[in-house]
């Protein structure tokens, strides 16, 4: 039942995709941090952790691709 | 440890004849954070704000002049220099002398400033009127029956052809500049609107000449002229640049000496707007660490005798009570995580001990490698000696360091490797391997981490509103997570109790959310969930540095066996691979877990927002 193939197709996609979709998360973040912080040079740590805030979204991506991993054992 | 400096509310007055002597000694003293309005005098009593002490504008006024001439000689305000400080008409007379000669340069640098931009202004006209030849420049200057057009076209086929058709008289030269075609086209003027049709056609874009028309003489010999003349501009601006710089050997110290001074003397004279005062007196009111209380009585005393009359305040409001973080010598760098955030308030936990215990250890869970903390504990001890400034920091980095070595001698790691040689490295557990061992301990560590963090709740929500607030909001958390694990554990069949324990235990603990937070408590629900997954990135930024590093070595292992250029190879790959694993290794895990901790850990019991304690007389 768990084709290896069909396995590594379904890590990568889990993985792949939130990472994009990570990325669309964090650009407009990043993009207001870097314009905050031209004018105010402190803010640096507090953009710097908004725009990591969406991490969590690959974080669950790269979980579930792991267990799929696990599957194919 | 746990909670800020305790302070103690002071209030002082006394006759306008002592506010001087008391001002002074406050600012020597360093230790009273001024509560600006005295709590409170009103109006209506006969008081109002204070007004400054004599010599305050004329002080300000000298502060002022003197920042612009330490800036226009290009020194920061940071460098500290010493020099004996003056009486204020000499200072103010010799500093006016400085100024004098400083805005001298400062006028001819302008000057010349100016003057280089219209020359070049004039060249970049001159540059393709040279390209087009010798004609005199004033030639291309327009006239009630002649036209000009000067400009790039794109294409010049037939061009020439066209403009003889369209205009009755005409004469057009081709020339290049910068690789494109340009023309020089002048025509009587009745034909103007018909060859500006054609030029249109064929891609005309005008080049401005309004400038060069004014002048007289061929292109290219105006602008050698012009060019002389620059350098000649050029250096002047290079000797007044040196003349500033002498200038500002001369006087820096004593520039620099007399602001710091200048500027401590403002906040003195302007200490009385925080004070209220009335015709004859003034009143004022501040806060001062309780155990520094009775050096305040003496330094009052030493300065207004008994003139002078200080108690102590009932603290009604300890909300406001500025905070001052108290923690032993070991914990104290990592309050630089809460300088960054927010300090917390006089009445909340200082979660700096808790992240002095948690922040190295998660970064050490997730750096995991002998060799890299290794490395990192040497470039962190090397950079502190560098830069003294970012001391906090690099301490906290180099626990952390020490934390990733003690962690990687529980993998097994070093630089990625398990083996070195034929010696096998001791471990507890092997990353890539035992991966789903390492998800749990992850996800284990999240629980106990989130739960401290509600436990704090519990504490700083008892404080501020009572039992009954904290046991429904955190401890309703609690009481879920018991439920559920109880529910898990019996539908595992690792308990004995039945499963419907669990369900009960978990409903409880969500009707005691509901009844503290309303509908939208059910709302947070899945939030806990996510917060302890979250913590799952411990085992995935340090299985992502296991396997870079794993990969690195392969490959390299590979190039190993492939002749002496192989092995060069493989040490370059190794060197550029580890090295960028190990700034990858910096950057994650730092900042991971410091998100940890500001997010998941400090929303289930931070507020934060202190105002920071900040006493009369301590530069900011």
């Amino acid at each position: 039942m768990a084709e290896p193939g069909l396995v590594a197709i379904g890590a990568g996609l889990a993985i792949g995709l939130s990472a994009i979709a990570a990325g669309i998360a964090e650009k407009d973040i990043g993009a207001a941090a870097v314009g905050a912080m031209a004018e105010k040079e402190e803010l640096f740590v507090k953009g710097l952790i908004m725009t990591v805030l969406p991490e969590t979204l690959v974080l669950f991506g790269f979980v579930i691709a792991f267990m799929i991993m696990n599957l194919a054992k | 440890m746990f909670k800020p400096e305790k302070m103690a509310l002071v209030t002082f007055a006394g006759p306008k004849s002592v506010m001087e002597p008391v001002v002074r000694s406050l600012y020597d003293l360093k230790l009273l954070h001024i509560e600006e309005g005295a709590l409170g005098a009103s109006k209506e009593e006969g008081f109002d704000i204070g007004a400054p002490m004599a010599g305050s504008p004329e002080v300000s006024e000298t502060l002022v002049r003197t920042r612009s001439l330490l800036s226009r000689l290009g020194i920061g305000k940071r460098e500290a220099y010493s020099a004996r400080i003056e009486s204020p008409p000499v200072a103010a007379k010799k500093i006016s002398a400085m100024e004098v000669r400083i805005l001298d340069i400062s006028e001819k640098v302008k000057k010349a400033d100016d003057a280089i931009s219209r020359l070049s202004a004039y060249r970049s006209e001159l540059e393709p009127l040279a390209a087009i030849g010798a004609l005199d420049v004033s030639s291309y200057a327009e006239y009630k029956t002649l036209a000009v057009f000067v400009g790039f076209v794109s294409k010049t086929g037939c061009l020439r052809e066209k403009i003889g058709i369209a205009a009755k008289n005409s004469d057009i030269h081709f020339a290049e500049f910068h690789k494109k075609p340009i023309i020089a086209l002048f025509c009587d003027a009745g034909s103007k609107d018909a060859v500006q049709k054609v030029l249109s056609e064929h891609g005309f874009s005008e080049i401005n000449t309004k400038n060069a028309r004014a002048l007289r003489g061929a292109p290219a010999k105006l602008m050698k002229g012009i060019d002389t003349k620059l350098s000649e501009l050029e250096s002047e601006k290079a000797g007044l640049g040196r003349e500033l710089a002498r200038l500002g050997d001369e006087f820096a110290g004593y520039l620099s000496a007399h602001a710091g001074h200048y500027e401590a003397e403002s906040e003195k004279l302007g200490a009385p707007l925080k004070f209220a005062a009335s015709k004859n007196a003034f009143i004022a009111a501040g806060w001062i660490p309780e155990k520094r209380y009775t050096e305040l009585e003496s330094a009052l005393g030493r300065a207004a005798g008994d003139k002078i009359y200080l108690a102590r305040k009932e603290v009604e409001d300890e909300e406001n009570a500025p905070v001052a973080l108290s923690n032993p010598r070991p914990v104290k760098p990592y309050e630089f995580f809460l300088d960054l955030y927010s300090l917390p308030k006089y009445t909340e936990i200082d979660p700096t001990f808790f992240m002095f215990l948690t922040f190295p250890l998660f970064f050490g869970f997730m750096l995991g490698d002998i060799g890299y903390g290794l490395v990192t504990l040497a470039l962190f001890t090397i950079l502190k000696s560098r830069m003294p400034a970012q001391r906090n920091l690099l301490t906290v980095m180099s626990f952390s360091s020490i934390a990733a070595i003690i962690f990687g001698l529980a993998y097994g790691e070093f630089f990625g490797l398990e083996k070195l040689g034929a010696y096998e490295l001791p471990h507890i557990l092997n990353r890539v391997e035992g991966a789903t061992e390492l998800f749990m301990a992850a996800v284990g560590v999240g629980v106990v981490h989130v739960n401290i963090g509600l436990l704090a709740g519990f504490y700083n929500v008892l404080r501020m509103h009572g039992l009954k607030h904290a046991v429904l909001e955190k401890a309703s958390w609690i009481v879920l997570e018991a439920g559920a694990a109880i529910a898990a554990a019996a539908k595992l069949g690792y308990a004995a109790v039945p499963a419907s324990a669990g369900y009960a235990l978990a409903l409880a603990g969500i009707l005691m959310l509901v009844k503290a937070e309303g509908i939208k408590g059910v709302l947070e629900l899945p939030s806990i969930v996510a917060n302890i997954l979250s913590y799952a990135r411990l085992m995935a930024v340090g299985l992502v540095s296991v396997i870079l590093a794993l990969v690195v070595n392969e490959n390299a292992g590979e190039l190993m066996h492939a002749g002496p250029l192989g092995i060069a190879a493989a040490v370059v790959i190794l060197v550029f691979g580890h090295g960028i694993n190990i700034a990858l290794g910096l950057l994650s895990p730092f900042i991971h877990s410091m998100r940890l901790h500001y997010v998941e850990f400090f929303l289930k019991f931070y507020h934060g927002g202190g105002k920071r304690y900040m006493p009369f007389g301590v530069k900011k």
